[in-house]
């Protein structure tokens, strides 16, 4: 081959392989991952710009109608999808305490799964309901506020009290026509509000928030507060919103939600290159993910 | 302490290990699952002085207690007819004159027939029943529909609300079928009463779950320091009823080895 054919070949190769090689897995601009240590404690943080709307949001809120478990269900989902993290959602629980198999326990509150309604039972203790929708963006209202606000297909916003039976109705019916995702969780902040009192649970364990903060230069990010030290809600909570307020300066916190961190503490952050999951603890969860028994995936498209 | 000692503690924990797995066996609990519906098929209102009238006076205006005296309430074909009837006569929106019937009506006869406090599974069960009958007739009757199902929900949810608070009320329900039972005819219609946990239930759901971490974790925060030392004592007297066990198969069989 002439020597000036080698060269044009080996520029054309460069030129369509060089793409590929800056690519990776999302862009690094929208995804950053930060750890502290504040008065002994580890906070490990994951950061997700939303603007562009370039990094999404999809729940997994039950094994489907015909049985297929979660990890099989996120599985296939993920299949061709840039994953970003992935962490267990809100709680469940057994049924039938003589029957300890995964594949029977519930969802606690109302879940509603990409339109058909799971559970409609409505649980009093968890304020927070999240809707997740197929554009990929997450919503949380404040149950005891009494009235939640919902977009409709057309784009308007309507306003229902789950408290009425007669709205709730209305909810469920709109779930199913738009295909959301919905379920309950603990909201510890909303509005830039703390909701837990000094009454609250003393129990201390591993803490893990999803929290959605708009920062001063008016940006919207989701920020994944992951504690691995034992703390109580109110005591995460507060340092969580300490955290926000004191290093990261947003300017509001629109609400902290809960994600389970009991037994089934999944948390899996991928490298924004090769796509692999980090190993660092403060980035990740102490379970796999056939442990989890409902699913939050941030990922990027 | 001797072998003999050591498989005596083995069998007193073997024998309250089964006496539990017998406790929490399904007791027979048995209830009457058919229904005669009995409610009235008329209400014999006389509706037409509300001809003309705006929605808002429906509240004032509507006879409310004659018609939940009635009982025709829980006749799905009759109360679509006086909802109909309402609709033809009243002047405004239809979804408020909807609203009007699931709230004002409904809630208040949900509340009255609520004054049953005590556990009653046939009085929940016949509210189940209500509230299918409401879901079947709205799956037959598109332009129903949107207030039927609201109807079987604010049931259903009552029922689910009644079943929990029940079960935290006196824990050895769940055993009971009619109570099972009722969970059961809930779920099938995607309300599922939430089973509140004992200290127990949690222990046992995260040792099954191999969560040791979570386990001893917990175990250290919830539990008072004498609770503390019976688990310390208790993992040491079983430990050295173990190894006395162990011992004691050992020795038998060295002896027999030996007579060989």
């Amino acid at each position: 081959m002439p020597k000036k054919n080698k060269i044009i070949s080996l520029l054309v190769a460069f030129q369509l392989t060089l793409p590929l090689l800056l690519s990776g897995q999302f862009d690094q601009k929208l995804v950053k991952f930060d750890f502290r240590e504040i008065d002994g404690n580890p906070y490990g943080i994951i950061k997700l710009y939303m603007k562009n709307e370039r990094i999404k949001v999809k729940y997994f809120a039950s094994k489907d109608e015909s049985g297929i478990p979660i990890m099989e269900r996120f599985n296939e989902w993920a299949f061709n999808k840039k994953l970003v993290l992935v962490s267990s959602g809100t709680y469940y629980y057994y049924p039938n305490k003589n029957n300890r198999n995964k594949n029977t326990v519930l969802p606690v509150g109302i879940c509603i799964d990409n339109g058909k309604v799971i559970n409609k039972s409505t649980e009093t203790n968890l304020g927070g309901l999240a809707m997740v929708y197929p554009s990929g963006k997450i919503t949380v209202e404040n149950l005891k506020d009494k009235s939640i606000t919902i977009r409709q297909k057309n784009g308007n916003s309507a306003n229902l009290n789950l408290a009425d039976p007669f709205d709730k109705n209305l909810f469920f019916k709109w779930a199913e026509d738009v295909r959301a995702t919905v379920f309950q969780t603990h909201l510890f902040a909303y509005k830039n509000q703390l909701l837990i009192g000094q009454n609250s649970n003393s129990y201390k364990d591993y803490r893990r928030f999803l929290a959605v903060c708009t920062t001063s230069n008016g940006e919207l990010v989701h920020y994944i507060i992951n504690l691995p030290f034992n703390s109580t809600i109110l005591d995460g909570s507060s340092k969580a919103i300490d955290y926000l307020r004191q290093i990261e300066h947003v300017k509001d916190i629109a609400f902290i939600i809960n994600l389970d961190t009991g037994a089934q503490n999944t948390l899996f952050s991928y490298h924004p290159k090769s796509g692999t999951p980090l190993p660092n603890p403060n980035f990740s969860g102490t379970k796999t993910m056939k442990d989890a028994i409902n699913l939050i995936a941030y990922y990027y498209e | 302490m001797n072998y003999k000692k050591g498989f005596f503690l083995l069998c007193i924990f073997f024998v309250l290990f089964i006496s539990w797995a017998v406790k929490i066996s399904i007791e027979e609990d048995p209830i009457n699952v058919t229904y005669n519906a009995e409610y009235a098929q008329s209400s014999n209102l006389d509706l037409h002085f509300l001809k003309a009238l705006s929605t808002d006076q429906l509240e004032t205006l509507f006879p409310k207690q004659k018609l939940i005296d009635s009982i025709a309430f829980e006749n799905p074909k009759e109360l679509d007819r006086i909802v109909n009837q309402t609709l033809g006569l009243i002047q405004g929106d239809s979804m408020q004159v909807y609203r009007f019937f699931v709230k004002s009506i409904f809630e208040e006869i949900i509340l009255k027939n609520d004054r049953i406090v005590e556990y009653s599974p046939e009085h929940l069960l016949h509210q189940i029943y209500v509230a299918e009958n409401f879901k079947k007739y709205g799956e037959n009757n598109e332009a129903a529909r949107i207030y039927t199902s609201a109807i079987a929900d604010l049931y259903f949810q009552r029922v689910s609300n009644k079943l929990e608070i029940a079960q935290q009320n006196e824990k050895s329900l769940v055993n009971k079928f009619s109570f099972q039972y009722l969970v059961q005819r809930c779920r099938e219609n995607n309300y599922f009463p939430n089973r509140k946990e004992t200290s127990i239930d949690k222990f046992m759901k995260t040792f099954l779950e191999n969560d040791y971490f979570h386990l001893i974790n917990t175990t250290i925060q919830k539990t008072t320091i004498l609770q503390k030392i019976i688990i310390v004592c208790f993992l040491l007297f079983t430990t050295l009823g173990c190894l006395q066990t162990f011992h004691f198969i050992i020795k038998i069989l060295i002896k027999n080895a030996k007579e060989k």
